[in-house]
């Protein structure tokens, strides 16, 4: 469908003095509504900026859609809603890459033409160099955005040092001043010279002009104005001045020197200087000299002659310095809108073409619109509780594509073991989601080089990477991948956008892992478009610990497995007990539960059995080796049975049935993501005595569980907590929450925010 | 009537065979039928050495040969038929081979036999003469026999590297030479030399073709050669599809490097390009625009011609009962194909005619999705005991994946794979198989597997994907016989139902086949391209109008 609607630009820049000439323009030239930025980083490289409100006005968009792009950080990443208005009511924008994401924002979320505004690169910086090796991905997104990208330069002879692909996309918008008339308010009463440097303490670059200026100037009287981010010693130094103070100093000092002999830059401040009618003294070779500034008597060859020209003028040398002043109107001629218009007006008339072209495009694409398919990749060989959140995950983005109406495919990816799964493992997924095996295998670094060519992309990688070979596609038809865990030894071979869900970063907190194991997958975390996490701790540890960047983890709520009511009648039979579920991970605290066990037995008095449940429960060595274990053995023979009974990996209801019929649950782990058998045990009425640490904390804030507490560091209050729940469960059975309010954190609740945070990675 | 002149541009590859080329019987169905049409006359325009290729398809076909107007270099450049002639010396050499190690032998022996006599004399001698002369005859022996090794090995790699190897090892360069030969293709100096001799030619070509301002339009069948663009006039390129992007892991896995410059070109093709044809809707949104942003009226969709295989049997009734003569052909030629079997020395035993089978006509490329066939499959056989065999066409020697499956089930006698098939085999095998499958998840047009199989009398089952729901549209067969290729156990169930159900199966193929499927012949596809060709043309034309009229 071709939109009918006001060409409407947005201008994501906030420089002062640009503005002041491109926005007028934009609408001389038949723009008809602008938007401006309301929020610009607070970095150095603003120092020029400022915001203007005033084109709102003018806008004919709903309020609250103008309000959501005024909160919108157009620098940066802006988020969905932001540029859901904006290609609701725009065709075209204009930005500057001040941050690198940006780019990909663009190519990946706006639907106009995109015009990349260039005033040119000093210090020998190129934006294809740019391209090619600052922003990642740049080359890629530029590919993928095709003929809605342009260039626009502000001056023609840009594309001289530029590579093919940059130059191709040109469109000239010449740079201009808004107004070219020379105010002449110059007394060069102060006879000192001015000269601008920003940034002296932060910025090598300026530090070099800075100590180079003083070095050729020495013994001259001079003042160097520009925003400093920290204070220089230097009496001369009178850093930012308000905008009256600095065109009171362009009145006051005698002459300005202006230092870049850049050729493909150009400040703004050497104009302002001829607009008030001061004497520039200027180098040679730069851009100014292509404004008509060659044979000026203001310009210098070099440093000496420079030097010569400013004493002259210090020196009051008045015909010397009527010259200057009256030849160098000339540079303002090439930045007077009058003459740059038509230059405009062709600009335009070819953006234009691009929206028409675009539009047309959109119209033809939008019949075609496929149903967006996401895999979720269980990325290790996991059992139990991580298996059993995979599913959930899956679940999750299945109903919630579901309750707000939107159409969704989930595919669910595991790793083909036929030893490990077997069908009944995935009998709980919906059926709407398909489940395909599939198996890690590598590519050498020239494999996955070539298959992101192949794909249109770029390899975020320098050696070998994996990638999950379904033997199909490798889930290419997907168009997110969801990786459940971080634990990917090699870089992947992304050639689709991935999410990874990181429940813990155990090993920040237990030393489980090599160096190397560990640098790899926090790569991976810091690769991925989004982190996920379910707690709190989890968020913190992959900003602290893997480095990941705040607005990329996303906290999502824990999606508790589903129970079933207990059976009615469900009685508690035979000896009572208290149920352990662990598996062999050094973090489940083994060696101190066994101590608290002993305690609780041999001190306390213990009355209850202890029955441990879990993958691999049956060989842990620690148990194992431990005193009433062996007493087990005994049971053999006819002696003194163990109160602690190894069981090993339940099938599902042998376990449920177990739970049910036991006093409490023990969770003695040290640290990690929580564990959802409180929540299990909690529905089929059985108390909880859980560690004390952050994860339990928040599901106990989730679930108000009414949970008990020990410190899994302390045997002896481990041992104490437990003789408590030996005399308490009967009465902490009446604290638990009923179904209802346990069903309030169902997955059901939870799922619309799993896909929507899936969704704005689409 | 005015007659109005196309070019059609080719650019293979010396050694080409176009009869084995997919494109080439494309295009000889399509100058066949352009045969009929008395107002086009078409020019084919192509380098020198593809002259004989072109001839041996059009004799093959049925074409006038001398009735079409080819524009080509004259002569082939003179290293391409060093090249040639070195090749036949080969060929000869290894026909000859028995000779050679014959006399080999024999100047071994003989070599022997007077270096021991050398030997003895040597130490037996008194006579200073004698020594002298003994050791100067072996001086000169090993002289010219280094001579005659390096002075083969020097002819050898002049061939295989004008600039480069002379300066190598002499035994590396005629290794290298030879295999060369054999395989030009990935002889990466070989490949170079190539290109500047394909360079050398196509300037020679498009200057032949700048002096035939009369041919209107032109046309090029595929998208791997980018100097179509240079042509002046205005030209219509056909796209198939470009796989390569949708398969990136697949392809850049399985093929090495080779693909990679093929990639290139066909992607600057593409981006040059005027004016395209594709095969169908899909391949025009998704590639074409989406990837590409090519304007989508600058893009035909023109779709294929029947494959009709019953003709090629060259029997009218191909649903013959098991004892007519048309399946006793059938037979006869299934054996001949299952002597091709590739890793199975077995498969001649199958040739009874009373083995039933699946079978999946294709090559092993990442998009045609023969694991999850096998996955199928493999699940059909042990799991719900269907007793067919399994055929297919590709050869597994190239896929890794597919024989770690076959080995890791034990399959090997049940999965056959017929390979290099002769067209009139491939016939036979569709029309022995009960069903035939293609799981194939993309191809650039309806898949010519349906044609293939129902023309011959077997029903088929075919992946849901987009170009062939596309082409089937509501037609009441397609829920029948379609499945999520994405799920093998979608495939396995539509495979166990077709079995079952074959007979009403093939009775709604047939129907659609007959209604729709046929009726599109070779002769529709070429009136399509000649009425996009008269577009452009007639586009050109006007725009040539308007310059004239601004500038006067």
């Amino acid at each position: 469908m071709i939109v009918d609607r006001p060409l409407r630009a947005m201008w994501l820049l906030n420089h002062t003095t640009a503005r002041a000439f491109e926005v007028p323009m934009l609408k001389r030239a038949g723009v008809q509504e602008v938007f401006l930025p309301k929020r610009f980083p607070d970095d150095a490289r603003c120092r020029s900026a400022s915001v203007d409100w005033s084109q709102d006005a003018s806008l004919t968009i709903p309020a609250a859609d103008l309000a959501v792009m005024n909160a919108a950080d157009w620098y940066r990443e802006p988020d969905a809603k932001a540029w859901a208005a904006a290609n609701k009511h725009f065709d075209v924008l204009f930005f500057v890459l001040q941050e690198v994401e940006l780019l990909a924002s663009i190519a990946r979320n706006f639907n106009g033409v995109a015009l990349w505004r260039a005033f040119g690169l000093g210090d020998k910086q190129t934006y294809s160099r740019t391209l090619g090796s600052l922003v990642p991905g740049g080359k890629a997104d530029v590919r993928q955005m095709g003929p809605r990208l342009a260039w626009a330069t502000a001056y023609p002879h840009l594309g001289e040092v530029e590579d093919e692909f940059v130059r191709d996309l040109e469109i000239h918008l010449p740079l201009g001043l808004s107004d070219t008339t020379i105010a002449d308010r110059w007394t060069g009463a102060d006879r000192r010279i001015l000269f601008v440097c920003p940034d002296v303490s932060v910025s090598a670059y300026h530090r070099h002009i800075y100590e180079t200026f003083s070095a050729d100037f020495r013994g001259l009287p001079y003042a160097i104005v520009g925003p400093q981010r920290l204070p220089i010693r230097d009496p001369n130094m009178l850093g930012f001045l308000p905008r009256e103070d600095y065109e009171g100093a362009m009145r006051r000092l005698r002459v300005m020197f202006y230092h870049s002999a850049e050729p493909y830059h150009l400040h703004y401040h050497p104009l302002e200087a001829v607009r008030a009618g001061m004497p520039l003294v200027f180098m040679g070779g730069g851009l100014l000299d292509r404004l008509g500034g060659v044979d000026l008597p203001g310009r210098a060859a070099s440093i000496r002659q420079a030097r010569a020209k400013v004493e002259r003028i210090l020196d009051g040398d008045q015909r010397f310095i009527d010259k200057v002043r009256s030849s160098q109107a000339r540079l303002l001629g090439a930045m007077d809108p009058f003459h740059l218009e038509p230059a405009w007006r062709a600009g335009v008339d070819r953006i234009k073409a691009k929206v028409s072209q675009a539009r047309k495009r959109r119209a033809y694409m939008a019949g075609a619109a496929r149903t967006p398919r996401i895999a979720v990749l269980l990325a290790h060989e996991y059992r139990g509780g991580t298996l059993r959140g995979a599913k959930l995950v899956a679940e999750a983005l299945a109903c919630g594509a579901r309750l707000v109406g939107q159409a969704a495919e989930i595919v669910f990816g595991h790793v083909e073991n036929s030893k490990l799964y077997v069908e009944d493992d995935f009998a709980d997924l919906p059926t709407s989601v398909v489940r395909r095996p599939f198996r890690w295998r590598k590519a050498s670094q020239a494999e996955a080089a070539r298959a992101a060519t192949y794909a249109g992309t770029w390899l975020d990688a320098s050696g070998p990477c994996v990638f999950p070979d379904d033997g199909i596609n490798q889930f290419l038809d997907c168009d997110l991948w969801l990786l459940i865990s971080d634990r990917i030894p090699e870089p992947l071979l992304a050639l689709r956008p991935y999410v990874v869900l990181a429940y813990d970063y155990l090993q920040r907190h237990e030393p489980i892992l090599t160096p190397e194991s560990n640098a790899a997958f926090l790569d991976a975390a810091r690769r991925a478009q989004r982190v996920w996490v379910t707690t709190q701790v989890s968020r913190q540890d992959a900003i602290q610990f893997a480095g990941v960047p705040s607005e990329r983890v996303v906290l999502l709520p824990m999606l508790a497995p589903r129970f079933s009511a207990p059976r009615t009648g469900a009685a508690r039979r035979g000896h009572p007990y208290f149920i352990w579920p662990t598996n062999r991970s050094r973090h489940k605290n083994h060696a101190n539960a066994i101590k608290a066990l002993q305690l609780y037995y041999d001190e306390f008095g213990g009355r209850l059995d202890c029955r441990v449940v879990g993958t691999d429960s049956g060989s842990i060595p620690a148990i194992e080796a431990a005193q009433f274990a062996c007493a087990r053995s005994r049971t053999v023979s006819g002696e003194q049975a163990s109160p602690v009974v190894i069981l090993g990996e339940l099938p599902e209801g042998r376990y449920r049935a177990l739970l049910a019929g036991a006093e409490f649950l023990w969770h003695p782990a040290r640290r990690d993501n929580g564990t959802f058998c409180v929540v299990e045990a909690a529905c089929l009425g059985v108390p909880a005595l859980s560690s004390d640490y952050p994860a339990m904390r928040e599901i106990e804030d989730t679930f108000a569980l009414g949970l008990a507490w020990m410190d899994p560091a302390s045997p002896l209050d481990m041992a104490r907590q437990l003789k408590h729940m030996e005399q308490d469960s009967r009465d902490r059975r009446g604290q638990l929450p009923d179904r209802q309010s346990l069903a309030a954190a169902s997955l059901e609740n939870a799922a619309p925010r799993y896909w929507e945070a899936a969704r704005a990675c689409l | 009537m005015s007659v109005r002149t196309y070019g059609i541009y080719l650019c293979y590859a010396p050694q080409v065979d176009l009869r084995a080329e997919g494109l080439g019987r494309h295009l000889a169905a399509f100058l066949l039928a352009a045969e009929r049409r008395t107002d086009v006359s078409f020019v084919i325009a192509c380098p020198s050495w593809m002259r004989g290729t072109l001839r041996r398809l059009c004799d093959e076909a049925g074409i006038d040969f001398r009735a079409l107007q080819v524009l080509a270099p004259a002569k082939s450049p003179p290293l391409l038929q060093v090249f040639g002639l070195l090749s036949r010396v080969r060929n000869r050499r290894r026909r000859d081979q028995a000779w050679l190690s014959r006399a080999t032998a024999w100047l071994r022996s003989g070599i022997e036999r007077a270096s021991t006599w050398g030997e003895a004399g040597l130490a037996g001698t008194r006579s200073y003469v004698v020594l002298a002369m003994i050791s100067l005859a072996a001086a000169v022996s090993i002289v010219v026999l280094a001579g005659v090794r390096h002075l083969s090995a020097m002819v050898q790699a002049a061939v295989g590297g004008m600039s480069g190897i002379a300066v190598r090892q002499l035994r590396p360069a005629r290794v290298r030479a030879g295999a060369a030969l054999s395989n030009f293709k990935r002889d990466p100096v070989i490949l170079r030399l190539y290109r500047h001799m394909e360079a050398a030619e196509i300037e020679l070509l498009q200057k032949l073709i700048a002096g035939r301002p009369d041919i209107a339009a032109w046309y090029c069948p595929t998208a791997f050669w980018p100097q179509f663009n240079a042509i002046a006039a205005p030209r219509l390129m056909s796209v198939p599809d470009v796989v390569l992007a949708e398969y990136p892991i697949g392809f850049a896995m399985a093929g090495g490097g080779r693909f990679e410059q093929t990639f290139h070109d066909v992607e600057a093709a593409i981006r040059g390009s005027d004016h395209l044809v594709t095969y169908s809707e899909h391949v025009k949104r998704t590639t074409l625009v989406a990837r590409y942003h090519i304007d989508p009226d600058r893009i035909e969709v023109i779709r294929h011609g029947v494959n009709d295989l019953g003709a090629l049997l060259g029997l009218p009734d191909v649903k013959g009962d098991g004892t007519s003569p048309a399946i006793r052909c059938c037979v006869t030629l299934f054996r001949s194909a299952l002597d091709k079997a590739v890793g199975s020395g077995r498969a001649w035993t199958y040739g009874s005619g009373d083995v039933r089978f699946l079978f999946y006509a294709s090559q092993f490329r990442p998009n045609k999705n023969a694991l999850t066939l096998l996955r199928a499959y493999e699940w059909l056989l042990r799991r719900q005991a269907i007793s067919h065999k399994l055929i297919l066409t590709g050869d597994p020697r190239e896929t890794p994946t597919l024989k770690e499956f076959i080995a890791e089930k034990g399959i090997e006698n049940d999965v056959l794979f017929l390979h290099r098939l002769s067209e009139s085999e491939l016939a036979a095998c569709y029309r022995l198989a009960d069903l035939a499958v293609n799981p194939s998840l993309s191809e650039g047009g309806f898949p010519f597997t349906f044609a293939e199989a129902v023309s011959v009398g077997t029903p088929v089952v075919m992946a849901r994907i987009p170009v062939t729901t596309e082409y089937l549209g509501s037609a009441p067969v397609a829920a029948s016989m379609l499945f999520d290729p994405y799920d093998w156990r979608a495939l396995a169930d539509r495979i166990e139902w077709a079995l079952a159900n074959g007979e009403a199966l093939y009775g709604a193929q047939r129907k659609f086949f007959d209604e729709t499927v046929a009726k599109r012949t070779w002769a529709h596809v070429v009136d399509d391209h000649v009425r996009a060709l008269d577009r452009i043309s007639r586009s050109r034309q006007r725009a040539d109008a308007d310059k004239v009229r601004v500038h006067a």
